[in-house]
């Protein structure tokens, strides 16, 4: 059964809707160096690998909680423009059926910025996308990031934004809320 | 206020003569009360960060302010003035008063026209004229990408990149990245760019791109009526006229379109349950017309109709995504390992003996079919140990992880090694991985549309992996040797 943050397990992290639709930043530098003229370049399928620091799960951005401005800067990498990746949480979990996965969880756990801002948090993870599932288990987390980065276009890719300023507003709006799937 | 390519060099090298970074990060705090580091990385060169400061602002609609407070900033300074003057920005005469720090007076508000309507102040838009993005999303037909590439033989490489970055609507997928790739402009790079506004149906942007540097050449004034962005209807050629092939990725030609949508919607209609509910995840829009469960015939046909509504993404849209899908659908998730390890990658690297204890120069397994390098495949290899060679040299600082040089030795040294085992059977792209390191992959489609990549992934810390995946899942993982002693000495030239 899925809930939604505003219907949350007593004592338990809240659970992302399957409607929802999140965010996974794309660092600058993933472009191929080289590639054939008469393929597509692929979308860098090690964007949706946990890396060494994601011993909880891969790190998300809810989209409904967190303006792109925002949701594309990091506090601890002010220099860094970010882009976006937009993807829906049911696509996540229809590659979760299809990568084998038994057991999933895509859960709202708090950032930084979530420290700063409170409640509803805007981070979350997808806590089975982890590393040291991925070092037991190299292939299906693998055939998972190529699932989702073979399904997630260059059209879904927005960015990168400038660093925000004070006056950019934190929540997002109906219009970001309508970014391009 | 927007500059075109040649307008934002001008005032981007007018800034870059006129200003220190020190001296750019005062006049930004001044003009938005704020440190220059919020818009641009200022730990770059000046000229690096001028232009960035000069994106930035024009994304925001603050080129004018920033441009205003620069000229203020240096009332001496003739050359700035001149290009002020030459973007329509100030009509204070172009010879300011040396002799007096006087600020020149300005004539625009800092929220006037230019800003709101996107128009170049003193340049309005001719009535006539449509945007490219007021257009349907087209590709070139033969003879049009034909005139296309003799016109852009004329340009100069930074003359490109300012084009492809003023007129794309995100240059994501490397477009600038790859014309520095090539180096100089030839018919290779020029031939992937047409590819790439065809595959994307972005021919609208590229002529209007074309025709703000090529005002008067009269082959452009013809491709831009043809597209209708000269405010009439196309004319010419029909747009049915693209370069893509398959059945299942076009740009919607209006004629074929329901013949398309009811093959289509038999296709649909036959789809495994599992993988039309992966369809339909992709698209949670749809989740309010289109029911989570039920037959799935009557699904894909209320699917259809969605996507061709007024709510829904269209028919195209939904083809081009399908065919994203496209091994898993047509499959149904049906995996066949053995076709992949028969890949022409993947035989010698998985007859290298155990998983660390092979020795540089094993696993000379039998190839399949030996076949001759051909030209085409020459090209690949050396523009592959080029780009490697290439980052060696010059790598990206745009914030991103780099290989490292022992990373970049390695991948040289398989590209050599498979070059000698599979010469027929070049590399299809070279990736950086997010956390230091690179991929080198190959992937091949068959007649059946089934995907077969393999990827070799060299990590900074000197870990290599081959990886063998078959319609994106994994078949096949194992360490492998670091790197190959042998290598020719041409991949160092």
């Amino acid at each position: 059964m899925i809930h939604s943050d505003s219907d949350p397990i007593p004592g338990q992290l809240p659970r992302l809707a399957e409607g929802e639709v999140v965010y996974r930043q794309v660092s600058p530098g993933g472009n191929p160096v080289f590639f054939q003229a008469d393929r597509d370049p692929p979308l860098n399928y090690t964007l949706f690998l946990p890396s060494r620091a994601d011993l909880d799960g891969l790190s998300l951005i809810r989209q409904a909680h967190r303006a792109p401005v925002w949701a594309a800067f990091r506090p601890e990498q002010p220099d860094v423009r970010f882009r976006l990746a937009v993807v829906s949480v049911s696509l996540l979990q229809a590659i979760d059926s299809e990568a084998g996965f038994s057991a999933t969880g895509y859960k709202a756990t708090p950032d930084a910025l979530d420290e700063q801002q409170g409640e509803p948090w805007a981070h979350a993870v997808a806590e089975h996308i982890n590393r040291p599932a991925y070092d037991r288990d190299k292939a299906r987390l693998k055939s998972w990031a190529k699932l989702v980065a073979a399904l997630v276009s260059a059209g879904s890719i927005i960015g990168p934004f400038p660093a925000p300023a004070v006056n950019d507003r934190y929540r997002p709006s109906q219009a970001d809320n309508g970014a391009n799937l | 206020m927007r500059l075109t390519g040649p307008e934002l060099r001008q005032v981007h090298d007018a800034i870059v003569q006129a200003f220190s970074l020190p001296d750019l990060a005062q006049v930004f705090q001044f003009v938005f009360d704020q440190p220059l580091a919020v818009a641009v990385n200022v730990n770059q060169p000046l000229g690096s960060a001028t232009l960035d400061l000069l994106n930035w602002a024009q994304q925001r609609g603050q080129l004018a302010q920033l441009l205003r407070a620069l000229g203020k900033e240096r009332p001496d300074s003739r050359s700035l003035w001149q290009v002020l003057h030459s973007v329509g920005l100030e009509t204070e005469p172009v010879t300011p008063p040396v002799s007096s720090p006087t600020v020149p007076r300005t004539v625009e508000p800092v929220s006037g026209h230019a800003a709101v309507t996107g128009q170049p102040f003193g340049k309005p838009a001719s009535p006539a004229e449509v945007g490219p993005s007021a257009l349907a999303p087209r590709a070139l037909d033969d003879a049009q990408s034909r005139v296309v590439r003799e016109v852009l033989a004329n340009f100069k490489l930074d003359e490109l990149q300012l084009l492809v970055a003023d007129h794309f609507p995100d240059p994501f997928r490397n477009l600038d990245s790859f014309v520095a790739t090539h180096g100089r402009i030839g018919e290779a790079v020029i031939a992937d760019l047409v590819r790439h506004v065809n595959s994307q149906h972005l021919a609208n942007e590229l002529v209007a791109g074309l025709r703000s540097r090529r005002p008067r050449d009269p082959r452009v004034q013809t491709l831009a009526a043809q597209l209708g962005l000269l405010g009439d209807a196309p004319q010419g050629p029909s747009p049915a006229g693209h370069n893509l092939s398959p059945d299942l990725c076009p740009p919607a030609p209006a004629a074929r379109a329901p013949r398309q949508a009811s093959e289509f919607a038999i296709w649909l209609g036959k789809l495994p349950e599992l993988q039309f509910n992966l369809l339909r995840a992709a698209l949670p829009l749809s989740f309010s017309s289109v029911p989570g469960s039920g037959p799935v015939a009557q699904r894909a046909k209320t699917l259809l109709d969605w996507a061709q509504g007024s709510s829904g993404p269209g028919l195209p849209a939904l083809i081009q995504l399908a065919r994203a899908l496209w091994p898993q659908i047509l499959t149904g998730g049906a995996i066949d390992a053995a076709a992949a390890r028969a890949d022409d990658w993947a035989i010698p690297i998985l007859a290298l003996r155990g998983e660390q204890g092979a020795r540089p120069g094993e696993g000379s397994s039998p190839r399949a079919e030996p076949r001759a390098e051909t030209a085409e495949n020459t090209q690949a290899w050396e523009r592959a140990a080029a780009a490697l060679r290439r980052l060696l040299v010059a790598p990206p600082s745009d914030g991103g992880e780099v290989p490292s040089p022992g990373t970049i030795h390695a991948a040289l040294s398989w590209l050599a090694w498979l070059r000698e085992r599979a010469p027929w059977a070049p590399p299809t792209a070279i990736l950086p991985m997010a956390e230091g390191g690179l991929l080198i992959e190959r992937e091949t489609e068959d007649e059946a549309g089934h995907l077969t990549t393999a990827e070799l992934s060299l990590t900074n810390d000197r870990t290599a992996e081959f990886t063998l995946f078959r319609n994106h899942h994994v078949i096949e993982t194992r360490l492998v040797p670091w790197e190959h002693a042998f290598l020719p000495k041409a991949f160092y030239a």
